[in-house]
């Protein structure tokens, strides 16, 4: 069993041909910027959608621990809800979502299946993301090994930070590694993610000779300085990755973090780099050897 | 675009559709000075076609290469009082109407209270029409069970194959004579229909060769004042033109561009054809004279691209005629369906695709028209290059070209007994509905409402808007044990108002094919001559009647609702169920979102709404598939809605599906709006769950921002959905580029919009759940994208 939070079909954005991504919920990074905040935490959540909400009160009346207030806003007592569901189940209009579902295997298996037609006529496939799907193991190493059987191109969409022995363990059974490559300071690396970048970049010196596709979120502020950029240049030309995409930061995480219910970190709030700022970075890393797309 | 075409786009584009009244008046003219004639329906139909094309006015713009006018002048329309006449109130309304308004001057006005209204009321076809329906027919017309075609137009849907390019009229004088002489009175109790046919036919090609003539004498003339010296050689070129053609085969690239066009207007001003006319594979016709051209340096790419542009303005000159007796609020269009085909397979079964194919992709992106229509066809055998470069169109925004799958038509075709060839050298005509290209007669009679008799069978009969009985007793809904129960009074009920429907068609048929015959277009369809009966006699090789099913999507999820809350879950009662549909769900918001959002439904690749689509699909083939219509063709079936999903949809009560009452049904085979929540590969598999090759075509529209087909590599993904598509047998998809307007109205509607895809940044989501910001963005990049 995993904890899986969205299967989305046709992700052509996330590796080779049609894909479905696959996307693992719980994170050991916590980046304010996140796109997925919904994505962090190791268990389900609620979400709730005020344009929905219809104002039934259903989930008030309903809620066996009476934990639910309805305004114009909703307000859940934490101590009380154990994520019974039963609001959720009752909420006919979808205003209120349980992020997060325990998956079998075969379930998600079946679901994947679904568009096998597609990946075979596009050299598609599936991608694993999350969260961070490295941090669910075993369950992520069952999905590669039933993808393979079915003669599935995998991918597993990460940011590096896991046990290296998990990362030679799943290795085998993936054909394209996206790799996330957030600030190439480790002391700035944990301030924003709160962990060092070590392991990060650690593991993927293990990668060497898998197909690896870097990926860099592009914040101001964060790491879009020319040092930054430089050290990153630098770093993967010695260790002979050169496939790089640059990922401009927007702000849809924030607007789902509203949505939220519930405790989480301050968000990361900055313009979104200028086309400038993009062709800039570009420019450095290319005099790097590399090989840059801006965008997925 | 170079100025030549340039000028002739913009002034096509910018002059208003205008009623023109001089057909009406030479029609009735005619009809009038000869009220006491003594020749059969046939000859008498042929010589005021001929009266009409030697004395209506012609005219040459300046600036033209490609000649000839439905009416006296671009965009003015003419009228066919001998199928419907227009009221003064009809003209009130079109003229004043905001959206597709077509202008009526006074002197019009005048002409029609004085000439031809008296003359025509209670003697065009409509009236006879009408006159001739059941009580039956009548109640469910009304009530908006399903619509008659031929109440305002004639069986048309015609679509050309290549003998234009290879024979002239001359010769067709001779085939018809030569038939004539065969024809056998002391054995064939036909033999006098079979004359007067033929006679008819003969009278038709001679008015035809002398209309075009017209044109060359024009030329001539306008060439001797012509002070401008390239001009006049252009000039003298078309008097050339016209002069050898239509009575000879053409002999360049030129010649054959104009051959057709005259073709067509010889078939639109017969008669009012539904769904124009159209040259079909053009690539295929056109492509010898390109190559011969280019070969022997009378042509160049340029100068055929610049004929091409001068042909698509032409077609643009012509709205579709307004209809009668519609109301300001009814929908019109100015498009008449006419779709060039090109791609494909060769009659010997080779990949068709050519230059020219490209060519007429480039055209089509150039002259953004919404006339004519163009659509590739797409089999395993043709390349992507064709796919790839025919998407680089679809990207702009205009919805053209639609894709065809070759390989299904094909199966469609030989299920309905074509040869090979036949198939290989036809495709879809019109809309989505294939057709034997030269050689069919394929007639769309109506669409029927499947939701509306869902709606009559939840009423036991009743049509709950004016309770009035309409439909047959098939029980109360709320005594129905099972949900088999329940599909079978639908069945019950779908087969009574088909069998109504046919009968009208059978009586319809009739009416045209003694009343209204078309010796002009007889000739151009095979095998009218060799038949010696007419076009709506049964004398094309292959005659095929549809009737076509609307609002699958609805149906289904509808159907969907009831098995999976009444029966299954059994969490509603019928009884409450009715209650809240009949109240519109007025004070029970909360059974419409459980209705909405808690059924499965169609369009998500999930088999239990999948399977009511495919049994709600069987049951509409298994009531009408076969049927022998009047003219020794079959009834066939197929799926689609052109716009009559919105007038269905006004005349419908809330569904099931928590659609409220009046909204629009899913149009084609499309989920019902908002209905998908797993985007297009989910959508494809469902849909390619029904039978298409047992269709005559289907209709499938999937919805795009332009930001998704920015880079090649969207294109490329976008390409492999498509061939996808096919291989699972789909029969057409198209992509519609979503504008502003729509996704300002998704801010509003979310509901209506949740299987909208937009790209973001480097990825996509679902418009409606992005938040107000970001969706405020994307509305405004996608302004920016625009200019």
């Amino acid at each position: 069993m995993g904890l899986v939070f969205d299967i989305k079909h046709y992700a052509v954005h996330d590796g080779p041909g049609i894909r479905t991504t696959v996307f693992l919920k719980g994170c050991p990074l916590d980046c304010p910027w996140c796109h997925n905040p919904e994505s962090k935490q190791f268990k389900p959540e609620l979400m709730w959608t005020p344009i929905r909400c219809i104002g039934c009160r259903s989930c008030v009346e309903i809620c066996p621990s009476k934990a639910i207030q309805l305004t114009d806003k909703i307000h859940i007592d934490h101590e009380n809800c154990n994520l019974c569901g039963t609001c959720v189940s009752n909420c006919y209009s979808g205003a209120l979502e349980l992020v997060g579902t325990e998956m079998t295997v075969s379930e998600v298996m079946d679901e994947i299946s679904k568009d096998l037609v597609f990946y075979e006529e596009s050299g598609g496939g599936v991608t694993f993301s999350g969260g961070e799907p490295l941090s669910q193991p075993e369950f992520l190493l069952s999905l590669l090994k039933a993808c393979k059987e079915k003669g599935i191109h995998t991918t597993a969409d990460t940011s590096g930070q896991a046990d290296p022995e998990i990362v030679s363990m799943i290795k085998p059974y993936v054909d394209l590694f996206l790799y996330d490559l957030k600030q190439m300071d480790s002391w700035t690396h944990e301030k924003f993610t709160g962990v060092p970048n070590d392991q990060v970049l650690g593991n993927l010196r293990l990668l060497k000779g898998s197909r690896v596709l870097i990926r860099v979120p592009v914040i101001p502020g964060v790491n879009a300085d020319d040092s930054n950029i430089s050290e990153l240049g630098k770093f993967l030309s010695s260790e002979g990755f050169n496939e790089l995409c640059l990922l401009p930061y927007h702000r849809v995480g924030m607007e789902k973090l509203e949505r939220l219910v519930g405790k989480h970190g301050k968000p990361y709030y900055t313009e979104p780099p200028t086309a400038e700022v993009l062709d800039r970075i570009k420019s450095i890393l290319m005099d790097y050897g590399l090989n840059v797309r801006i965008g997925g | 675009m170079i100025e030549r075409v340039q000028k002739l786009r913009e002034e096509s584009i910018n002059t208003k559709p205008y009623i023109s009244t001089e057909r009406a008046e030479l029609l009735t003219e005619f009809y009038a000075n000869n009220e006491n004639h003594k020749f059969s329906t046939p000859v008498f139909r042929a010589m005021a076609f001929k009266y009409i094309l030697l004395n209506k006015t012609i005219n040459i713009e300046p600036g033209e290469l490609i000649v000839g006018e439905r009416g006296p002048a671009p965009k003015a329309t003419p009228t066919f009082p001998e199928l419907c006449c227009h009221t003064l109130e009809d003209f009130d309304i079109i003229h004043n109407r905001e959206r597709t308004p077509f202008r009526v001057s006074e002197t019009a006005r005048e002409t029609h209270t004085e000439k031809i209204i008296p003359y025509w009321k209670g003697r065009s076809m409509r009236d006879h029409l009408f006159e001739s329906m059941t009580p039956e027919w009548q109640t469910a017309f009304d009530a908006g069970i399903f619509t008659e075609f031929m109440e305002q137009r004639s069986p048309g849907h015609a679509v050309l194959d290549d003998k234009i390019y290879h024979h002239g009229f001359l010769e067709y004088k001779e085939r018809i004579a030569k038939k004539l002489d065969t024809l056998d009175f002391y054995n064939d109790m036909d033999a006098y229909s079979k004359r007067e046919e033929l006679k008819a036919m003969d009278i038709a090609a001679d008015a035809f060769i002398q209309y075009a003539e017209r044109y060359a004498d024009l030329a001539e003339s306008k060439a001797e004042t012509e002070t401008y010296s390239l001009r006049r050689k252009e000039l003298l070129k078309i008097a050339d033109v016209c002069r050898h053609i239509p009575a000879n085969p053409p002999r360049d690239f030129w010649e054959a561009l104009q051959m057709y066009w005259f073709s067509h207007l010889g078939v639109v001003t017969e008669l009012n054809t539904w769904d124009s006319f159209n040259p079909g594979r053009l690539d295929q016709h056109l492509i010898e004279f390109y190559r011969n051209g280019l070969h022997n340096g009378t042509l160049s790419k340029d100068d055929a691209k610049e004929l091409l542009e001068c042909f698509w303005v032409k077609f643009n000159n012509q709205p579709a005629p307004p209809k009668v007796a519609i109301t300001e609020e009814q929908s019109g269009t100015y498009q008449d369906f006419a779709l060039i085909n090109v791609g494909g397979l060769t009659p010997d079964g080779r990949d068709a695709t050519n230059e020219l194919s490209y060519l007429i992709l480039d055209v089509v992106k150039e002259m953004k028209l919404i006339q004519p229509s163009a659509c590739i066809q797409l089999s395993k055998k043709n390349p992507d290059q064709l796919l790839g470069h025919a998407l680089n169109v679809v990207k702009e925004g205009f919805g053209q070209p639609s894709l065809f799958n070759t390989d299904v038509i094909m199966q469609e075709f030989l299920r309905a007994g074509k040869t090979l060839e036949d198939a290989r050298a036809g495709g879809p005509s019109g809309c989505v509905t294939i057709s034997g290209f030269g050689k069919e007669s394929c007639t769309l009679t109506g669409y029927m409402n499947w939701p509306k008799i869902l709606e009559i069978t939840l009423h036991n009969g009743l049509d709950p808007s004016t309770g009035k009985k309409i439909g047959i007793e098939t029980g109360d809904p709320r005594n129905f044990e099972s949900y088999e129960e329940l599909f079978d009074a639908y069945r019950k009920q779908l087969q009574y108002f088909v069998d109504v429907k046919v009968m009208g068609n059978n009586i319809i048929e009739r009416l045209f094919a003694e009343h209204l015959p078309t010796p002009f277009m007889s000739i151009l369809v095979d095998d009218c001559i060799e038949k010696a009966r007419d076009y709506h006699d049964g004398g094309p090789r292959y005659n095929v009647t549809y009737i076509q099913g609307v609002g699958i999507g609805t149906l289904t999820d509808s159907l969907s609702a009831i098995k999976y809350h009444v029966y299954d879950k059994q969490n509603l009662s019928m009884g409450k169920l009715l209650e809240s549909i009949a109240n519109d769900f007025e004070g029970d918001e909360r059974t419409r979102q459980l209705l909405m959002n808690r059924t499965p439904k169609y369009g998500n690749d999930d088999d239990y709404a999948d399977t009511i689509a495919q049994a709600a699909f069987n049951a509409y083939f298994n009531v009408l598939d076969g049927r022998p219509n009047t003219k020794t063709g079959r009834y066939r079936v197929n799926l689609l809605p052109t716009t009559v999903h919105i007038y269905f949809g006004r005349v419908t009560g809330a569904t099931p599906d928590g659609r409220r009452a009046c909204s629009p049904l899913s149009d084609g085979i499309s989920p019902a709006h908002g209905a998908d929540k797993h985007g297009p590969t989910s959508v494809i598999k469902s849909t390619s769950k029904l039978d298409h090759a047992k269709t005559g075509g289907t209709l499938l529209n999937q919805k795009f921002l332009p930001s998704l087909l920015e880079d090649e590599e969207s294109v490329e993904k976008l390409l492999r959905l498509v061939r996808t598509y096919f291989r699972l047998d789909g029969h057409h998809i198209q992509f519609n580029v979503v504008d502003v307007k729509t996704l300002k109205d998704a801010q509003k509607n979310p509901e209506k919009y949740s299987d909208l895809i937009v790209r973001v940044a480097g990825y996509s989501d679902y418009f409606v759940d992005i938040g107000s910001e970001l969706q405020e963005e994307i509305i405004a990049r996608t302004e920016q994208k625009k200019i």
